[in-house]
């Protein structure tokens, strides 16, 4: 009897290599928990009709004795922003509702290189735009470990589907904390890579000079396998280094960290149980010998707010693109401006439209310099505090802080935006500023009687995933599942 | 602004938004006190810290892989709402032309 919920790339590789199971077997675990729970969970939003076609696919080239891929039968959830060629990306937003990808987005055709199976594509918040998945035209994600909470967003779809065996992995996307904070409310790994480590074409934009594709995992190794594959300079994005870039900044961690507590800034505005549980993960990482040193990040607790003026901005030029003319939804009005006006009220939800409007008015005539000059200005400051920390007299090799303020919330329990806003408070800096970032869980906290996971976030200077994912391993081993 | 944003709104929609849109502002205008200024004791000074994230232009080979009968162009079509021929299909913008 294979268990699913063991499985990891590593594992799954070893068992296809030793014949214990096929791909088609692996794959058929996965499709029966998405029967058995997505009616309730809502994760998928389509389970694409050729996942066992891709699973004989990759049984042939076992058979043929071919075991190169590095992620031979790996099964993936994709979040539904990002394009396999043939298939529908709605990004979940009615505006998409009925779009079908005309080409494969660079992540995935490495993926594919590499012997993975994409499921299906998951549920998010309309075009990544929230913390619980809610925001979706498709309905809520509920979340795996308490059907009554959110799982985060936006990639909540992913982080669910991986948290309750319906994929082994995913893949998500993370523009302030889209991957990390979901991860952290579903007791997965989740990690957001570098600005520039992974190409984004074929991802849909939201905020371009934050978004970035990273996996979603029950365990770090994975998340280090998958990043290995879909990291790499893309003549597609220009955004993306040269590895020989890459290559020359990855100096080997000296065995133990030194790791750095940002103490003020981890200790308001979160539930006091959240820090509690973070500080005794800081208690073993300094008791296996790694270096905790107090830090000052003065600035960062103003990285929200140049966000929100960031984005809108970056979202209100992005979805310009969405006129109801070359592709997506199209509602018929008088004239070519009515169709405009009537085809993105009809294909917006409320955020979107909230941020698009938002974003028009910051980058409008006079208003330019107070808002988002400004904010990018903040956003300077702030990337500068990062690098004397990284690079000053400390140096230290890493920054932790918890992954999100809370746990997982109700289902309808944060209405207004600005308490929304707030779930990325400990995650947005990290695409401000466009450094690596991972979530680990690191035990739960209860609520309800029902115990939540919560995660421990690492920080680490820009391509030093390297960094991250070995103090994520470390904190991954001290807690108990 | 929802005109030029290009999105229709219900009067109802519109007192809505403004009000969330006035508490977002409201929020967003904590920036305000950030000194962004230079200042003295840094690890490196601001003229260095901008020349290392320097963007630099990146380009590629601008290369037309496509002709009218490739299938990605019949693809891209299929996802065009309103279309004539290959073209994509809106309404005329210029009035009392013959």
């Amino acid at each position: 009897m294979i268990d699913i919920s063991k499985m990891g790339v590593k594992k799954i590789k070893e068992g296809l290599k030793a014949r214990e199971f096929s791909c088609a077997e692996i794959v058929n675990l996965c499709l029966q928990n998405i029967e058995s729970k997505n009616g309730e969970i809502n994760a998928f939003l389509e389970v694409y009709d050729d996942v066992v076609a891709q699973a004989k696919k990759v049984d042939e080239l076992i058979s043929r004795g071919d075991f190169s891929g590095k992620l031979l039968g790996l099964p993936l959830a994709i979040k539904d922003n990002i394009l396999i060629k043939g298939k529908r990306t709605s990004c979940s937003s009615k505006m998409l509702e009925n779009h079908v990808a005309a080409y494969d987005s660079t992540a995935i055709k490495k993926l594919r290189k590499e012997g993975a199976v994409f499921l299906g594509r998951t549920n998010m918040d309309e075009f990544a735009m929230g913390s619980s998945t809610e925001t979706s035209a498709f309905g809520v994600t509920r979340n795996p470990i308490d059907p009554t909470r959110v799982p985060g967003g936006s990639s909540g779809g992913s982080a669910a589907a991986v948290a309750s065996n319906m994929a082994v992995a995913a893949l998500g996307s993370d523009t302030a904390g889209s991957v990390r904070q979901p991860a952290s409310l579903c007791g997965v790994v989740g990690l957001k890579t570098t600005y520039g480590a992974v190409s984004r074409y074929g991802l849909i934009a939201m905020g371009s000079s934050l978004d970035q594709i990273g996996p979603i995992t029950k365990k770090v190794a994975d998340a280090r396998e998958i990043f290995s594959v879909i990291e790499g300079i893309d003549p597609m994005d220009s955004t993306t280094l040269s590895d020989d870039f890459r290559k020359g900044i990855r100096l080997p961690l000296s065995g133990k960290a030194k790791i750095g507590v940002p103490r003020e800034f981890v200790s308001t505005g979160v539930d006091k149980d959240v820090v509690d549980n973070f500080n005794q993960t800081v208690n073993k990482l300094e008791k296996a010998g790694h270096e905790i040193i107090d830090i000052k990040l003065p600035t960062v607790k103003h990285a929200l707010a140049a966000y929100y003026v960031i984005v809108p901005a970056e979202i209100s030029a992005n979805l310009a693109r969405f006129d109801g003319v070359k592709y997506g939804l199209h509602r018929d009005g008088q004239t070519l401006l009515d169709d405009y006006l009537q085809s993105r009220a009809a294909g917006f939800g409320k955020e979107t439209r909230r941020r698009i409007i938002l974003g028009t008015y910051i980058l409008s005539s006079g208003y330019y310099d107070a808002y988002y000059k400004k904010a990018s200005d903040v956003r300077r400051v702030i990337s500068r505090e990062f690098y004397d920390v990284f690079n000053g007299k400390n140096k230290v090799d890493a920054i932790v802080t918890p992954t999100a303020p809370q746990p997982a919330f109700k289902i309808g329990g944060i209405v207004d935006p600005i308490a929304m806003y707030m779930q990325d408070i400990f995650t947005v800096f990290a695409n401000i500023v466009g450094v690596p970032a991972i979530s680990v869980p690191s035990g739960t906290v209860a609520r309800d009687n029902v115990n939540l996971p919560v995660g421990f976030q690492v920080v680490a200077p820009h391509f030093r995933e390297d960094t991250i994912l070995d103090i994520g391993e470390e904190v991954e081993s001290f807690s108990a599942f | 602004m929802a005109g030029l944003a290009r999105i229709a709104l219900t009067p109802e929609e519109k007192t809505n938004l403004q009000k969330d849109l006035e508490k977002i502002l409201n929020y967003v205008s904590e920036l305000k006190e950030v000194d962004t200024s230079e200042k003295p004791g840094a690890t490196i000074s601001d003229r260095e810290f901008d020349s290392l994230s320097k963007p630099i232009n990146v380009m590629r080979q601008d290369m037309n892989n496509l002709s009218s009968d490739d299938s990605s162009v019949k693809e891209i079509l299929e996802g065009v709402p309103k279309k004539r021929d290959k073209y994509f299909s809106v309404k005329r913008i210029l009035d009392n032309i013959k």
